[in-house]
């Protein structure tokens, strides 16, 4: 890991060969050690280590950026000068502001976990190799990755502000297939290897792969849903891609423009960013370098903030919330450690609390719709099954729903009493698990 | 140390220390992406990047290891972490890996490219995009307008122990613009040449002016506004026609992702998915109908999956995919191959150095039929044309699909009688493609650039490519999407 002091040198290096009236320089990158399995055994086993150096410079309002992953002094030299001929062909940026003061960051001093980025390969293959036999003598084909790594973010500006966090990664993905159309998913994302409990994940997907065999069709139509939060975690995405970028609501293309301050959902649903909550832990500050917090998004169903970042909230007249992405964060500023607050339900009261409906592992290949009716489509993938009178009575085949969040959110019927912890493709979200009502399924998988 | 040398040297290391077969790819990436928007600029983002990716075979098992650092110490220290790496796998396999024979190959190969994109101006690049991105803004009921042009440029050596030693250079341009209508309750886009970013080609910089962005500006932002007024997409069984990108990424969704191999062998289960096009298929399931013909063609000119050859030393080649209708052939890389008794197809490419090359698509191409386009709508009684992709979704086997465009034009008794929003359709891939009943003609055809294609875990980027021309289908399902 490029440890702090490190880091500074770097970025101060590449600042001081900058002519620009006002340069940023981020570093970020880190370090992946992923194990992945196919067949019940290790098919790919890697190490990688990527840093980027990125450095945006302004000459008055025009900006150019321009990044590099070689930190010597004639390749810091060329990116600056990379990013200064951009910046000098460029036509004013009028809604750029300066870049931000010194400021003081939150650095989070336990989010590094020694013992998770030391935890070898052969270690994760002793710790798989009973999983997979197992597997086998279920007759089952295990598939999966298991992975640790580490990150860090480096922000430094020329008015002298420097922020850095370092942090690690441990997750932990698994399919389980049967014979017969079978199959089942279990996974969990966290900073710290010791809380992946990969034995009982795969135990519970190995249990559920061998009731998953021969699945039937349903009749597409509007059912109760009860959603693991794996299938919680796709609809809460797009939630927020759709919903609450400053960018796109000050642009009025979000289901939120014009709402704010109005009841949306469901008074159960709270949805907040907050970087220092352990289930979605990162850097306490943006790309800009400006200090995060705990930003509620939806409260008791009502929509409260959006997220924004210098140069969209200068053009709205608004403050930063400290949501700026990598430069030249070309879609404006989002949201990146989204949890959605639990509830009082278990999954198991809520599957028993269901008449009729559908039990959802995971979500798959969902996508836009109707962006301001927040209509999405996709997949039920891995353990699809009917719930008759409070139980799973049958496998399904996956279906493919069309639903709209505006409705999904506003027609909730329990939330779980635990939230669990992903990566996302904006950063990173916690979700519990979901019950809804009448939810659209469109279409069945079959040939 | 030299680059040849040094990726010599890795794979020497590699033999020495224990492995019985070692690759090593070093890579200098080049990229340039442009971005205006309303008449600012709105990103000018310029990267560099070096690093060497060493794949090695111990014990029949694989390790990976990656380093931006290309000092003789460094690479040193990646081969023993991949060895070590293979080593532990090698604990848990059933059977050991087997690489299909490959002769050695040691040559250059360039794509074709006449003008370095790189060594255009700034100024210019910029010009071009102000000056069509200006006409969209012209047009009243416009909430912004963007254009974007991207650049790529990878030089790879690839050495590996049995010999090989591959130099290539590659360049790829694309360009694109877009305009979108906004009201309270609707947000229309409308895109040219396509939708997300634009055309993209293996090419140099002469792509750019012929892909004639000012000159369909003005339409493009006409039809955004007009697609806020414009009737919604019907519903119900129909005929279907689609052209250009969105008939590609219908390729890409439905056929090139189904015959990657090490999808079917499960490779890609815990992410990508698997495949409906199981071994036993091959040459015994009817894919489509008989006037349907798919290869994968990575000796194609101008795709973004042309090259001379993969990640892995296989020569680029054309093959059979679907052959009238009927499923025949795979993508397949030398150690899936070997795994069914059959030859690498060239199929196995990387995202740069830091990953390990995995099966992916070239270019799959649905080779042009003999229709004219006007005698495909003149006999189609009640159907939809779908332009520009605005959504895609497809299950893990790739069965049930759904798609929507950006714009549809309704066709009554042989004409385009109106234009309709958010027109979207769903259908079951064999199903579908045994629908097909015409394929417009060469005269139609291009190949269409995806650079964005996922897949692998860790998860890699790639560009890859798909000729299409137009293709009409027969009872559809469309106007989904808006269930009550």
């Amino acid at each position: 890991m490029l440890n702090k002091k490190k880091a500074q040198e770097i970025l101060s290096e590449a600042i001081r060969y900058s002519p620009a009236d006002e340069t940023e320089v981020i570093l970020s990158g880190g370090k992946t050690f992923s194990t992945r399995f196919t067949n019940n055994y290790i098919s790919q086993n890697g190490a990688q280590k990527e840093y980027d150096l990125t450095v945006r410079v302004a000459f008055g309002q025009q900006v150019g950026v321009a990044s590099c992953n070689l930190f010597d002094g004639d390749n810091l030299k060329k990116v600056v000068d990379n990013a200064c001929n951009a910046a000098r062909h460029s036509k004013p940026d009028l809604d750029w502001t300066s870049v931000l003061e010194p400021t003081d960051h939150q650095e989070m001093n336990d989010a590094y976990l020694q013992d998770t980025i030391d935890y070898t390969p052969h270690e994760k293959a002793e710790r798989l190799a009973p999983i997979l036999k197992q597997s086998i003598d279920k007759g089952l084909t295990s598939a999966g990755m298991l992975v640790n790594g580490d990150q860090m973010l480096t922000v430094m500006n020329s008015k002298g502000l420097f922020a850095y966090q370092s942090w690690t990664t441990a997750s932990f993905t698994y399919t389980a297939m049967a014979p017969n159309q079978g199959s089942a998913w279990a996974e969990y994302h966290s900073h710290d290897m010791a809380e992946v409990a990969v034995e009982e994940l795969a135990a519970q997907a190995m249990e559920k792969a061998l009731l998953s065999q021969n699945p039937i069709a349903a009749e597409p139509g509007a059912y109760t849903v009860v959603l693991s939060p794996s299938a919680v975690l796709e609809l809460v995405e797009f939630l927020n891609y759709l919903g609450f970028g400053g960018m796109a609501y000050e642009e009025n293309r979000t289901f939120t423009a014009g709402k704010l301050g109005q009841q949306l959902f469901d008074p159960r649903i709270n949805l907040v960013d907050n970087p220092f909550r352990k289930e979605v832990l990162g850097p306490g500050f943006d790309y800009e370098g400006h200090p995060k917090q705990a930003l509620p998004l939806i409260e008791n169903g009502v929509v409260r903030n959006l997220a924004y970042d210098r140069r969209m909230a200068n053009k709205a007249g608004k403050q930063s919330t400290g949501h700026a992405l990598m430069p030249p964060a070309t879609m404006g500023p989002f949201p990146t450690q989204i949890v959605l607050e639990a509830g009082e339900d278990t999954l198991e009261s809520m599957i028993a609390s269901t008449e009729r409906g559908i039990y959802i592992t995971r979500l798959w290949y969902s996508n836009v719709v109707d962006p301001k009716q927040a209509i999405i489509t996709g997949m039920t993938r891995d353990g699809t099954f009917m719930i008759e009178d409070g139980k799973l009575s049958k496998p399904l085949r996956n279906m493919r729903y069309n639903e709209s969040l505006l409705k999904a959110f506003a027609q909730v019927e329990g939330i779980g009493n635990r939230v669990y912890g992903f990566q996302g493709y904006f950063g990173k979200l916690a979700v519990p698990a979901l019950k809804l009502r009448d939810f659209h399924f469109t279409g069945v998988s079959q040939e | 140390m030299i680059e040849r040398d040094l990726a010599q040297l890795a794979v020497d290391t590699a033999l020495q220390r224990g492995a019985t077969y070692a690759d090593a790819r070093i890579i200098r990436l080049q990229t340039e992406q442009l971005d205006i928007r309303n008449g600012n600029v709105n990103g000018i983002k310029q990267h560099l990047e070096v690093g060497i990716g060493i794949r090695v075979l111990v014990d029949g098992a694989w390790g990976f290891a990656a380093n931006p650092d290309l000092k003789k110490s460094k690479v040193e220290i990646a081969v023993d972490r991949a060895i070590a790496l293979a080593r532990d796998s090698a604990h848990l396999y059933h059977a050991p890996v087997v690489l299909a024979r490959r002769a050695p190959i040691v040559t250059v190969w360039k794509s074709p490219c006449q003008i370095d994109p790189f060594g255009v101006s700034l100024e210019d690049k910029l010009g071009f995009l102000f000056e069509a991105e200006e006409e969209m803004r012209r047009v009243k009921g416009i909430a912004f307008t963007e254009a974007g042009m991207d650049l790529w440029k990878e030089w790879q050596l690839f050495v590996n122990s049995d010999g090989s030693q591959i130099e290539q250079e590659i360049v790829q341009t694309g360009s694109g613009l877009s305009a979108t209508a906004v009201s309270d309750t609707d947000v229309q886009t409308r895109s040219f040449p396509s939708s997300f970013g634009g055309q993209f080609k293996s090419a140099g910089y002469e792509l750019i002016p012929t892909l004639n962005l000012k000159d369909n500006a003005q339409r493009v932002a006409e039809e955004a506004v007009q697609l806020l007024t414009a009737k919604a997409c019907p519903v119900g069984e129909k005929t279907l026609i689609l052209g250009g990108s969105q008939l590609a990424l219908q390729v890409h969704e439905s056929c090139g992702h189904p015959v990657e191999f090490d999808r079917v062998l499960g490779h890609e289960a815990d992410f990508a998915g698997t495949s409906f096009l199981t071994p036993e298929k091959r040459n015994n399931f009817q894919y489509g109908s008989e006037i349907v013909n798919i290869v994968a063609d990575a000796t194609a000119p101008g795709g973004l999956g042309s090259f001379g050859y993969d990640d892995e030393g296989t020569p680029a080649q054309k093959s059979d995919i679907i052959k009238d209708g009927r499923f025949v052939g795979y993508l397949m890389s030398r150690e899936t191959a070997e795994s069914n008794e059959m030859e690498s197809n060239g199929a196995m490419r990387a995202q740069g150095w830091n990953h390990t090359p995995i099966v992916r698509m070239s270019n799959i191409n649905l080779l042009p039929g003999d229709w004219e386009l006007q005698a495909m709508i003149e006999s189609t009684e009640d159907g939809i044309m779908v332009c520009d992709n605005r959504s895609w979704s497809i299950d893990d086997k790739r069965l049930n699909f759904q798609f929507g465009g950006e714009l549809g034009w309704e066709i009554k008794g042989g004409k385009i009688v109106g234009m309709v929003k958010n027109p979207t359709y769903t259908g079951i891939t064999p199903q579908f493609w045994r629908s097909c009943d015409a394929i417009a003609n060469q005269n139609h055809y291009q190949i269409w650039g995806t650079p964005n294609c996922g897949k692998g875990q860790p998860m890699q980027v790639a560009r890859v490519g798909h000729g299409v021309s137009y293709a009409r289908f027969q009872n559809v399902k469309v106007g989904v999407g808006y269930a009550e």
